[in-house]
């Protein structure tokens, strides 16, 4: 057991170091909550690992602050579908007092059934589940789906999500946790000289099955900052009076690397004569 | 609720659409390259170089989009002409920093022919890798070699998207009923999408004959002002055929053959495609299903291939390394001893 963490966490390691790996066009990706809850219906690339460290500051309408690190790595298990986990850690200030906590793990897997095409836009289906570990993580496990469908006009794109929670409600996760249901759309707008996307949404939320519906605004980016580094940036606000957050800033990196021992060797496939040995010709 | 569950059953109707054979639907199937410390060396050390390549990357795709939405030939022949302005005045004077998402450039030809962009892509980052391993000065020769050998397994080990190592016939890009059209329509763009192949491949060249930093980066240089060059009096400073790897980079032919072999079919599908797009002889409805088959013939090895003296012999037929745009400039210091590693059926016709 204890050798197979250390694997884990060299495998982990070896991920974080892998230098230089990542496509250049990541900015593009919308993944959730980088920065918009809505998100692209595309997976990471086969054998690609995504590895995002967010922050996240919600100032609440009864004045308590929320402050969260939502951890996460997806990795591109089959061609056009993912894997991931995401470990929010969160604290919560109320008058005067902090309370720091693991907020739930979650575990997610989205597959991409095709790209656009002339008549139908990108769609891909997600499940997720929540399990109610740490302080801050609530008291059931919950589970979700969500359909997304995504679709280009010129240099804009629409993307539609829409989700429904499976599960007892109960006390829910301080953040991350599966509402009962949301839906909301984004639009987004590449900037390719920049490298940069900018993107808005609006969407509707119900946490739980005897919450009010909130009804959330957010605007953002997403900025390649070197080949293999994305910087986003978001700002939101529930748009309902006493609903939802104040307003809600997002901050966050998303670095995709590879790790080469999980690729394939490929076998030498016949050509013109030559290869490693050309040289000596 | 009601929505969001809506939303989800139109997905998994969608879904469902999307297996029926009738919808033939394409597949996103992306792949992640192969990872390891030289990525992004050729960036690093040769940014002006890197950088035009992504101006490349609009040209190659704003030309596709223009070609297939722009069906009518005078606005075709108008909107081409703004976008040549705009790459040779603007863009690849100014290139983006990091790589163009030609999605966003071409989306109605992406719709139309996603697994030809893919592969195009893939071999592009081929390209790429290779210009990142030699451009990374901590590895020696022998170590650059097999490093490349190694991308072009991994290359070839995605069999939906990679091109044959195979050369494949000329007739397949110039005896077609659909061929020559766009050369004939656009000289200029044509021209300027032959120099660009001409420097994917040339680049090279520097690259491996240089012995020292120095030399590699006065070689790329050379290289850089050459292709500055054939943009002076388009169409006639530009290449007047198709370059061919192994006439304008003999030295990377002999050493990587197979990689060689893969940008020539690039190039060539590149060119089939213009062509398949500007001709009025492939009706629109047709477009898809013609460039698939040609997909499809530049991915077998058996069919329509040349041998390997062919190959190498090519160039001189196509009127040699004078009408593919000359050959890359060397720098004085690199003139003499790395010539020994030359292709030999080229010896002797290059300067």
């Amino acid at each position: 057991m204890k050798h197979r963490h250390s694997a884990a966490l060299a495998a982990v390691l070896s991920a974080l170091v892998a230098p230089r790996v990542a496509a250049q066009i990541d900015y593009r990706n919308l993944d959730d909550d980088r920065p918009t809850r809505v998100e692209d219906a595309y997976a990471v690339e086969r054998y690609a690992f995504e590895l995002i460290a967010p922050y996240r500051v919600e100032r609440e309408r009864d004045g308590s602050t929320l402050h969260a690190f939502i951890w996460e790595a997806a990795y591109g298990l089959v061609r056009n579908g993912q894997i991931g986990v995401k470990l929010p850690t969160a604290a919560t200030a109320t008058g005067g007092q902090t309370r720091w906590g693991l907020s739930g793990l979650r575990v997610f897997a989205l597959y991409n059934f095709n790209t656009e095409s002339p008549v139908l836009p990108a769609l891909s289906l997600r499940a997720d589940a929540v399990l109610p570990v740490g302080s801050l993580g609530g008291e059931n496990t919950r589970g979700s789906l969500k359909a997304i469908a995504t679709r280009s006009f010129g240099r804009s794109r629409l993307h539609l999500n829409g989700e429904v929670g499976l599960g007892p409600d109960g006390t829910a996760a301080a953040v991350e946790g599966a509402s009962h249901w949301w839906y909301g759309a984004a639009l987004d707008r590449t900037f390719f000289r920049q490298s940069t996307l900018v993107v808005a949404e609006v969407y509707a939320l119900r946490p739980t099955a005897a919450a009010p519906v909130q009804v959330h605004a957010s605007i953002g980016f997403r900025r390649q900052v070197t080949p293999t580094l994305v910087l986003d940036a978001g700002l939101s606000r529930g748009l309902r009076r006493s609903l939802g957050p104040e307003i809600e800033l997002t901050l966050g990196f998303s670095h995709a690397v590879g790790i080469a021992a999980l690729m394939p060797r490929g076998r030498r496939a016949g050509g013109p004569q030559g290869g490693s040995d050309a040289h000596r010709h | 609720m009601r929505i969001a569950t809506s939303v989800i059953a139109a997905a998994v109707w969608s879904a469902a659409i999307t297996f029926s054979p009738a919808a033939a639907q394409e597949r996103r199937n992306e792949q992640f390259y192969l990872p390891g410390a030289f990525n992004w060396e050729f960036l690093r050390n040769y940014p002006e170089a890197a950088r035009l390549f992504n101006a490349f990357d609009y040209g190659h795709a704003v030309l596709y989009e223009r070609l297939y939405t722009r069906p009518d030939s005078a606005a075709q022949a108008a909107a081409l002409a703004r976008e040549y302005r705009f790459l040779t005045t603007d863009l690849l004077v100014r290139p983006p920093r990091f790589a163009v998402a030609e999605e966003v450039i071409e989306p109605t030809y992406a719709r139309l022919a996603w697994r030809a962009k893919m592969m195009f892509d893939w071999a592009h980052i081929l390209h790429r890798q290779i210009y990142d391993v030699y451009a990374d000065d901590r590895l020696n020769d022998s170590a650059r070699i097999a490093l490349v050998e190694r991308l072009t397994d991994y290359y070839l080990s995605n069999r939906r998207l990679a091109f044959t190592p195979v050369p494949k016939s000329m007739a397949l890009m110039d005896e077609q009923y659909y061929s020559q059209v766009f050369r004939r329509q656009h000289a200029e763009f044509n021209g300027l999408i032959w120099a660009y192949h001409w420097l994917q491949v040339g680049l090279y060249e520097p690259l491996i004959a240089g012995r020292t930093v120095d030399e590699r980066k006065a070689g790329v240089q050379a290289a850089l002002a050459r292709f500055w060059d054939m943009l002076r009096e388009p169409p006639g400073s530009m290449p007047a055929v198709m370059p061919m790897t192994a006439t304008v980079a003999p030295l990377f032919t002999a050493r990587h053959p197979r990689a060689a072999a893969i940008f020539d079919n690039l190039h060539m599908m590149h060119d089939i495609i213009s062509d398949i797009l500007a001709a009025d002889t492939v009706p629109r409805a047709r477009k898809r299903e013609v460039i698939v088959e040609a997909l499809r013939e530049f991915q077998s090895g058996e069919r329509n291939v040349m041998t390997r003296e062919e190959w190498l012999m090519m160039g001189e037929h196509m009127g040699g390394i004078g009408a593919m745009g000359g050959p890359v400039p060397r720098p004085a210091a690199l003139r003499a001893p790395a010539d020994s590693t030359r292709a030999a059926p080229h010896q002797g016709h290059r300067p």
